[in-house]
């Protein structure tokens, strides 16, 4: 949770973003699509906000707002309790000191003509931050903080192993000892054995520093794993945010139910019920209403008529749905639910 | 051998000339799928799991080869068989889905055009009545609209119909076997889950025996009968599903179970496994996973050791069970 009177590390507000796409040169005019559709989003001080959503849900474009790289259409994105875009020059280089991003790909972040601790100390560089001893020191100390060797330091990003390489960013991400590090599916290309040591480092590092995550992931169990909070995303949207164990536990949203049933669990015993039905809209065209409505085994009429708010239902707990606090409550005691009895 | 076997596959080594020496991608693999069942191999990046499904098909071309061991295909070693005899089973009676639909379809052909070959090609049916038996087929995988969709290209289908679009064209003729190649790794998870259910009810409906290539064990346990665990080219255990997630016997595959982040426990440890898979032309002597198991001993790092059968059914490859 934020604290009351600290400004988040990272705090969108009513944020909307549109990009003009072509699907080819014959296509006829670009259409609009719109890939944020007012966001309201907070990451606190050393907290870990997951965001979870299949393609084209716009959870990328919001990274891509929470670190500055891209200017929202409307509404206000504040880091450390400034707004990014109305910072003078000086203060704009001075960005990187306060958020990070970490990309899926390590191979294709990393300059492959570059020795990675060259990369290391890029930001370090930049910044004027030491003496070419100095930098040295901190990029070897880096290094180890990764679980890296300071001989590493001088050999190049195919030298080195994806979950190695994945090591590397991090080290250059913690360089300027940022207070957010946007991770943008940082661990969904590397091999579930390697995964779970970025995993662990990612968690080792923000109890160490105190780091702020802002962790966007296709992959639930990843996100529960690091996450104090978790948003899911449809089509631009949030509809639902909670605090991790009780999305899991409780979750009220139908998009959420389908998504927590739909992930195939490691035990053969486990019988899940039939998937939802369809596939996410085009972005292009998203449905009236709810953008959900089209697929919820539970929509009503008034669905397809009005988009339904994010309300909170519980302590930190909001849901986008016409059924409101009654998104779960609403199939009685004993109708069998989309949830099966067993616990998450 | 049972008289259910359809595919036995007999200690097979699949090696790849390269600039840099042989590579040996699968390495003295022996396998057996009964008819109707669904086996899973499951491994992780570069452990031979693809490279062992083509060799086993007679599908691995130059710099690869087959260099030793059978694959049976109900009683033929379809590694050995000359080419046009293996055209004629593998289109019949075996055949193949990918992870990226958008590669394996023909973009110029029109999803009816293509979903027909089969038919036309191998049941000698006309164009006309083979372009029926698509539609119909197109029919049975959910495929909104089947009669219109014939005529459309693949860019103009989302992923998930692609790949309902390929379900369709490996099962028109009801084959006997089906391998399926991370079927479902590019797609979103609730789409995932609806091509698995199609795969495993289609299937089940033609007694099509399935080779599953994964690395999500989550798809594992969900789908398949029996599971082969591949590291680093060899097969390192095999036992039935259940048995595999309530005992794994393999260090590497308690590893792999223990790395997994779980949705029904988010605040479990994770235990990764320490190190990397090995570089294919600097596999470590004795058992490949040596340096990175916790409980390796002196015979671990000398020998290789054999896949042992236990009394109940299950393999595995370890010097802890000799």
């Amino acid at each position: 949770m934020p604290e009351p009177n600290v400004p988040p590390v990272l705090e969108l507000s009513g944020v909307t973003r549109r990009y003009a796409v072509r699907r080819g040169l014959l296509a006829g005019p670009a259409r609009q699509v719109q890939a944020l559709a007012g966001v309201d989003l907070a990451v606190g001080h050393g907290e870990t906000v997951g965001l979870v959503g299949e393609s084209g849900c716009g959870k990328s474009t919001l990274a891509r707002l929470a670190v500055a790289l891209e200017r929202p259409d409307s509404g206000g994105v504040r880091l450390d309790g400034r707004d990014p875009w109305a910072l003078d020059a000086a203060e704009r280089r001075a960005l990187p000191r306060l958020v990070q991003m970490i990309f899926q790909d390590p191979f294709s972040s990393l300059n492959p003509r570059l020795p990675i601790g060259w990369t290391v100390a890029e930001g370090l560089r930049a910044m004027g931050v030491g003496s070419r001893r100095e930098r040295r020191e901190r990029v070897f100390e880096l290094l180890g903080q990764v679980g890296l060797l300071p001989e590493h330091a001088s050999r190049f990003p195919h030298q080195f192993s994806g979950g190695q390489r994945q090591r590397v960013a991090v080290a250059r991400a913690l360089a300027l000892a940022p207070k957010l590090i946007v991770c943008d599916e940082p661990v969904s290309a590397l091999d579930v054995s390697v995964q779970a040591q970025v995993i662990n480092l990612l968690g080792d590092l923000k109890a160490r520093h105190g780091l702020s995550y802002l962790f966007i992931s296709h992959d639930l169990a990843v996100v529960g794993h690091l996450s104090d909070r978790v948003a899911v995303m449809y089509l631009g949207r949030i509809m639902e945010l909670a605090p991790t164990r009780e999305l899991f536990a409780r979750p009220r949203h139908p998009y959420t139910q389908a998504l927590l049933l739909a992930v195939p669990r490691p035990d053969p015993g486990h019988r899940p019920p039939p998937a939802v039905a369809g596939e996410t809209p085009d972005p292009a065209a998203p449905p009236t209403g709810c953008a959900f409505h089209p697929r919820c085994p539970m929509a009503q009429p008034e669905c397809a008529a009005a988009e339904p708010p994010l309300v909170e239902v519980a302590a930190g707990h909001f849901v986008r749905c016409a059924r409101g606090e009654d998104a779960s409550g609403g199939r009685g005691h004993d109708a069998p639910g989309p949830l099966d009895a067993r616990p998450f | 051998m049972h008289d259910d076997t359809l595919l036995a596959i007999e200690d097979l080594t699949t090696v790849f000339d390269t600039a840099r020496g042989p590579a040996v991608a699968v390495d003295g693999v022996s396998l057996r799928l009964a008819r109707g069942r669904t086996l899973a191999v499951v491994g992780e990046s570069g452990c031979g799991k693809t490279v062992l499904s083509l060799s086993a098909l007679g599908l691995i071309t130059p710099p690869g080869r087959v260099a030793s061991g059978h694959a049976f295909f109900d009683g033929r070693d379809l590694p050995a068989l000359p080419e046009h005899e293996r055209r004629t089973i593998l289109g019949r009676r075996a055949s193949m889905i990918f992870q990226e639909p958008m590669t394996a379809l023909n973009p110029v052909l029109t999803i009816g055009d293509q979903v027909s070959e089969p038919v036309r090609v191998h049941a000698g049916l006309s164009r006309r009545q083979a372009l029926e038996a698509a539609e119909a087929m197109l029919a049975q995988v959910g495929l909104p609209d089947p009669g219109r969709r014939l005529a459309a290209y693949p860019h103009e289908l989302s992923g998930g119909q692609r790949q309902r679009v390929m379900i369709a064209m490996a099962l028109i003729l009801s084959p006997e076997l089906l391998i399926a190649d991370e079927p479902t790794t590019a797609l979103d998870v609730t789409v995932q889950r609806q091509i698995l259910d199609l795969m495993v009810e289609l299937t089940r409906a033609r007694d099509t025996a399935i080779i599953l290539v994964t690395h999500n064990l989550g798809v594992v346990a969900q789908t398949a009968d029996t599971v082969a665990v591949m590291y680093s080219g060899r097969m390192v255990e095999q036992a039935p599903v259940a048995a595999l997630f309530a005992e794994p016997l393999h260090p590497y595959t308690q590893g792999l179970l223990a790395s997994l982040p779980r949705l029904d426990d988010p605040e479990r440890g994770l235990t990764p496994i320490p190190g990397t898979v090995p570089s294919l032309f600097a596999r470590p002597d004795g058992c490949h996973f040596h340096p990175r198991c916790a409980r390796a001993f002196a015979p671990c790092r000398r020998d290789a050791p054999p896949l042992l059968a236990r009394p109940d059914g299950r393999q595995v490859r370890c010097w802890l069970y000799a």
